[in-house]
């Protein structure tokens, strides 16, 4: 589903769809599916757009922008993921438990990297391969495509 | 223990890029460093082909090697934490004492099954597990591990060419060097120049250091003018910029430098074929510049590596330079040849540069000949003592560093050979060939008496360089030459002359009379001064000296071209024994043209002038030779009924007993002849040999005098005097039957000079055998004695008298008459 089509849908519908997406995301998760982070994406999308409709001192606002930050997490937009929660933990009227959430969420990922990659992360380079990331993709140059 | 990361890149493929990481490896690993590698290029992988041994490249067939893809599976999918990265990695064989090390992370076991299936199953975790992040956090935590675990100090990594996302992150990532190749080809310049360019603003993680870019302009062809590099290396900029040449032997089949096979299955066809010396001196050069720290070594590997080229090329080297051509070399079969093979045991043991088998050394059973180790800094009498014992090879050749500066210097030691306490290898300064090994009782031994010993068993190779060895050691004179050694050269004519066999005695001849160009080989510039002192001091006394059935084959063949015919020894025997001139061509010439004069036949006149019927006239002025088992005239007779019932041929050795019992034994007519109407000299081999076994002597020598005395007799009838006259009506009386009688002042004048000729030739036993005949003879063949004191110059003075017609010739025609009368006669 295109962003544009998304930013058409009322809030009652991104409810429908996002649980529906959730439910679709996870069961391919469990079962090792090639197509889940894809699942995730599409829920990060029904998510953020609940966010930008929401406000962050609702409970429904608090839920999609944690749900946002997970969904980025899931898919493997940990770059997303970080922005999305910048953004969100700027906002003063988050909730203190929704904030807890999305702060929690980044460092259990950042440990769950960690434990992939121990030897990385013990060169402290871990961290800085998400600005290079961004560098990269700013960069935009033909070498390398990696990012 | 910081580790740096160099990425080797090329936009394309073809550049020689894994080449130069092997070498690049091999080369610090064997300074001293821990190096590992990577092969990083996944899609086309071939590190362990270059690197590996045996086992390695049956793992990968079977499919059990495992490598960086295998890793990067483990890394992505979070398995297999536990499992070290040395269990993947391989260790890369090293030459004894090396104190580096050199670990290989292949990519796998490719090509097999397994390996794509390994590939695909990497792409397809890329494609599905972004989550527990991607390719960069791969790459970076499998550098890691490799830092954490291996500790290198380098770390090389073939990345894979093109626009890759592993070779982006090989290079810009990765790396903190990249070395980026690049043929000529204007394809490969651009892409190279728009990825150099990418590289230099690639982002790079925060706490890395900014990239160093260097080129290397490769497979760079002569044919490419110094101008169009020098444009291509302003285009590329970079750090540095080095051109690597082109080598077709290298293209064909890539090898490592220090694995280096320096022909492995192609032998150099000539000294042109630089058969990768060039490439590879390039890129020690090329190292050297790169890692400065390593500039003394990487010269002390180009030496070493120029020494086992220069080692491989000169035992393959099939065709060697003589003057006007080249001619073929009995080399080393390259399939005898190995290189870096190690022997001894896994505490002891050593590596050698290159092994010498006795046949192919694909078979299990066959026998190292010779080992050869470029040493440097060890005392290499003590390796070479290691090589003989540990290792039992008869011949060990152990090159060292020339001090000089020169090319390397090298020793010969061997198993057999006693060495002094002061030196303790051969003087041999070549390397043994396959033939000494079967030949020469010690191959390092290249002796005068080892050689000659060769050639009487029958090796008649080592001619060639028996006589090259007797011209350096009498070819001198008084503006020098070689060194002057005329002891030896005499104990090499000695031995020469000493060869009994007849066909092999030929071969003396024919090596000694050869043209001069195969002197030239051994001695670096022969000339005519050199050609003549071989013919007249070497080729022509061995003509006399050497079985006469050898001679004759030479004496009697006549060429106008080529090596020196036997006319060139008789010319020789007549003017410096008899002061005549001996051409029967300038006879023909000069007679020829007298005779046409009188004739009225202009001379030059394109018209039939009867030239051929001419020549026919002058046949014979030539002398020619024969040995024959025709009776001889003194044992013929004339009326068959004189012998009837045991024949004419059973009279013979009665002739022969009755001849030496009452001492009236002759030459002339009964053990040779001289046919002065056909120039044809004549040796009764029946005779000869019936003479030498009543006399207990060699019938080689009874027959050597008697070849001399009646070539004497033709000589002296058909040499010119300084008038240009010959003997015409002076010659001997034609030996017609058992009546037969010499003529006394023919056969004492032919004596005189026989005896004479043996003195000059100083030949123990021909002399010898000449005196024991004629103590058997009669008292004409005696009469030499009486002359022996006489100067030459006045016998030469009496018989040209009476060539003449003069009555000057008293004194020796009294001399016949004393000696006849004391004798009875």
């Amino acid at each position: 589903m295109t962003e544009a089509v998304v930013e058409t849908l009322s809030e009652n519908d991104l409810d429908t769809l996002v649980s529906i997406a959730i439910r679709r995301a996870e069961v391919l998760e469990d079962v090792g599916s090639a197509s889940a982070e894809e699942a995730w994406l599409e829920v990060l999308a029904y998510e953020e757009r609940l966010a930008a409709i929401t406000p962050a001192a609702d409970i429904a606002g608090g839920i999609a922008r944690a749900g946002a930050v997970h969904a980025a997490l899931a898919a493997g937009r940990r770059e997303d993921a970080e922005r999305l929660a910048r953004k969100f933990l700027s906002d003063p009227s988050l909730t203190p438990e929704r904030r807890a959430a999305i702060e929690r969420a980044i460092e259990e990922d950042g440990r769950r990297l960690a434990a992939h990659f121990p030897a990385l992360a013990k060169t402290g380079r871990l961290s800085e391969v998400q600005n290079w990331r961004r560098e990269v993709a700013k960069a935009a140059g033909v070498f390398p495509r990696a990012a | 223990m910081t580790m740096e990361t160099v990425a080797f890149y090329s936009y394309k493929g073809g550049v020689g890029r894994s080449l130069l990481v092997a070498n690049t490896a091999q080369f610090l690993a064997l300074c001293g460093r821990k190096v590992a590698v990577l092969d990083l290029d996944l899609e086309a992988p071939g590190l362990h082909q270059k690197l590996g041994n045996p086992q390695v490249f049956q793992r990968a067939a079977d499919g059990s090697l495992e490598g960086a893809v295998d890793e990067l599976l483990r890394i992505l999918e979070g398995s297999g934490k536990d499992c070290s990265i040395r269990e993947r990695a391989v260790e890369v064989d090293l030459p004894p004492g090396t104190t580096g090390s050199l670990t290989l992370i292949p990519a796998g076991p490719a090509p097999s099954q397994r390996y794509w299936e390994a590939l695909e199953q990497l792409n397809t975790t890329l494609r599905s597990a972004r989550r527990n992040g991607g390719l960069p956090e791969a790459v970076l935590e499998l550098q890691a591990r490799i830092a954490d675990e291996l500790q290198p100090e380098f770390l090389l990594v073939d990345s894979r060419t093109g626009i890759t996302e592993l070779g982006g992150l090989a290079t810009s990532l990765l790396a903190d060097r990249v070395v980026c190749l690049t043929t000529t080809a204007p394809e490969s310049v651009e892409g190279t120049r728009v990825v150099a360019s990418a590289l230099r603003s690639a982002p790079r993680l925060a706490s890395q250091r900014p990239l160093r870019v260097d080129f290397l302009i490769t497979r760079v062809t002569a044919s490419r003018n110094s101008s169009e590099i020098a444009r291509l290396v302003k285009e590329l900029g970079g750090d540095s910029v080095a051109v690597l040449p082109h080598d077709s032997a290298i293209s064909n089949k890539e090898r490592v430098l220090a694995g280096w096979v320096p022909g492995d299955g192609v032998a150099p066809h000539d000294d042109d074929d630089d058969d990768g010396h060039e490439l590879f001196g390039a890129t020690l050069s090329w190292i050297a510049e790169s890692f400065p720290v390593h500039k003394k070594d990487a010269e002390a590997a180009r030496q070493r590596m120029k020494a086992v080229h220069g080692a491989w090329r000169d035992l393959t080297r099939t065709s060697e330079h003589v003057r006007g051509g080249s001619r073929g070399r009995p080399a080393w079969p390259v399939e005898q040849l190995r290189e870096r093979i190690r022997f001894g045991n896994t505490k002891k043991f050593r590596q050698a540069d290159i092994v010498a088998y006795e046949g192919p050394a694909d078979s299990s059973k066959v026998k190292p000949l010779m080992i050869i180790e470029y040493v440097d800094g060890e005392d290499r009498d003590a390796v070479a003592q290691w090589w003989l014992s540990e290792a039992s090879v008869p011949v060990v050749a152990i090159f060292s560093p020339n001090d000089r500066g020169g090319n390397a210097d090298h020793r010969l030691y061997s198993k057999k050979a006693a060495y002094d306490s002061r030196s303790h290898h051969s003087d041999r300064w070549d390397l043994p060939l396959p033939h000494d090994f079967a030949a020469l009782n010690d191959p390092t031994d290249v002796s005068v008496d080892s050689l000659l010993d060769a050639v009487r068993r029958g090796y008649s190779e080592y001619l060639e360089r028996i006589i090259a060895e007797w011209v350096r050691s009498s070819a001198s004179g008084l503006h020098g030459g070689a060194p002057w050694r005329p002891k030896v050269a005499r104990k090499i004519q000695d031995a020469l002359a000493s060869v009994e066999d007849v066909e092999l005695a030929k071969r003396v001849l024919w090596a000694a009379a050869l043209g001069p160009g195969h002197r030239r080989m051994w001695l670096g510039d022969g000339d005519e001064w050199l050609d003549q002192q071989v013919i007249s001091e070497l080729f022509t006394p061995l003509v006399w000296r050497l079985p006469p059935a050898a001679s004759i084959d030479l004496l009697g063949g006549y060429r106008h071209f080529g090596p020196p015919s036997g006319q060139l020894v008789l010319g020789s025997l007549a003017r410096k024994l008899l002061g005549l001139f001996y051409d029967p061509d300038a006879t023909f010439r000069v007679e020829g043209q007298r005779m046409l004069e009188r004739a009225g036949v202009d001379e030059d006149a394109d018209e039939d002038r009867g030239l051929y019927g001419l020549t026919g006239m002058f046949r014979h002025t030539e002398i020619t030779f024969e040995i024959t088992d025709n009776l001889p005239p003194l044992a013929t007779s004339r009326r068959e009924e004189d012998h009837p019932k045991r024949g004419p041929r059973m009279a013979l050795p009665r002739v022969v007993s009755d001849r030496l019992a009452s001492r009236s034994l002759v030459i002339t007519g009964l053990l040779g002849d001289y046919q002065s109407t056909s120039g044809k000299v004549v040796l009764y081999d029946e005779a000869i040999e019936l003479c030498a076994d009543k006399l207990s002597l060699r019938p080689r020598h009874v027959g050597s005098v008697t070849l001399i005395h009646e070539t004497i007799h033709a000589l002296t009838h058909l040499g010119r005097d300084l008038d240009g006259r010959m003997w015409r009506d002076f010659h001997l009386p034609a030996a017609d039957g058992p009546l037969f009688e010499p003529s006394p002042f023919h056969e004492a004048l032919a004596q005189y000079f026989t005896h004479r000729h043996l003195v000059e030739l100083r030949d123990a036993a021909l002399l010898h055998a000449f005196e024991a005949m004629s103590a058997r003879s009669t008292s004409v063949y005696r009469a030499w004695e009486r002359l022996r004191h006489v100067a030459a110059e006045d016998v030469r003075s009496w018989f040209m008298s009476v060539r003449r017609g003069a009555g000057a010739a008293v004194p020796v025609l009294q001399v016949l008459v004393d000696a006849m009368r004391e004798d009875g006669a």
